[in-house]
């Protein structure tokens, strides 16, 4: 079945939400430990704050 | 690299009405966090397929929950980061293939107890751009407890039942994390001196 160019662009819209919904979720989780597995840790933006579970320093 | 990778990335994102402006930096944090980890599970493929040692994997399933809430040494960018990353999974895999516990389980069973003792001592370690408050210090200090727990009994289980290889994975990830504690102890030292 082919598909036209407008249903192409809302299946590519739906994947990149979902995309940006899983790195939300990585990144929340990062916020909420003492650090991500890897040995960078980028400076949280102070709004990624209102994620953390505990209380804010 | 990655930094500016996720700024293109949430810019054409911007652009295309897909994210709002407002969104623009816990977006960028949220795609620089997961296309750095994305790029150590690919690097950790690409070590464990080169020294065709597949047991890097388990390091990494033991490394990855312990880390997490004991924190420890932060590379200052994403590419040192990498190079750090990349040294320490090249030194597992050479160590664990090519080192026979078997041959020295006294020096084996002090190391592990030296290590496990440093973790338990230090961990949390803190890092500059990520401060913990003293709820979080308990909490993750007591997760990394329980998970340092569950992991010595896994090592003991599997040791009991001769399946060493599992154990010594399990003793090279503590060392491993003993190590990038007191790294990490100590930047965090100088970077209070030079404050």
């Amino acid at each position: 079945m082919k598909k036209n160019g407008k249903e192409i662009k809302e299946m590519g819209s739906q994947g990149l939400s979902l995309i940006n919904t899983m790195a939300m979720t990585i990144a929340k989780k990062s916020v909420n430990s003492a650090c991500s597995f890897i040995h960078h840790q980028p400076e949280i933006p102070s709004e990624m704050k209102k994620f953390k579970t505990t209380s804010k320093k | 690299m990655i930094k500016e990778w996720s700024r293109k990335i949430v810019s054409w994102q911007i652009n295309k009405g897909i994210l709002h402006n407002q969104d623009k930096e816990i977006y960028e944090y949220a795609y620089e966090v997961s296309i750095g980890q994305a790029a150590n599970i690919l690097i950790t493929c690409f070590v464990a397929f080169s020294f065709q040692y597949y047991m890097v994997f388990l390091f990494m399933l033991a490394y990855i929950p312990l880390r997490t809430y004991a924190g420890g040494f932060h590379a200052r960018n994403n590419e040192r980061c990498m190079i750090f990353s990349t040294a320490i999974l090249c030194a597992v895999c050479i160590v664990g293939k090519y080192v026979l516990i078997q041959r020295m389980i006294p020096v084996v069973i002090l190391l592990e107890v030296l290590a496990v003792a440093v973790v338990l001592i230090l961990s949390p370690v803190e890092d500059c751009n990520k401060p913990l408050n003293r709820e979080e210090e308990k909490k993750y200090r007591k997760y990394a407890y329980v998970i340092t727990f569950i992991e010595i009994m896994i090592a003991v289980v599997f040791y009991v039942l001769q399946k060493q290889e599992i154990s010594k994975m399990i003793m090279i990830t503590h060392i491993v994390m003993a190590g990038t504690l007191i790294m990490g102890s100590i930047k965090n030292r100088n970077i209070r001196k030079q404050v």
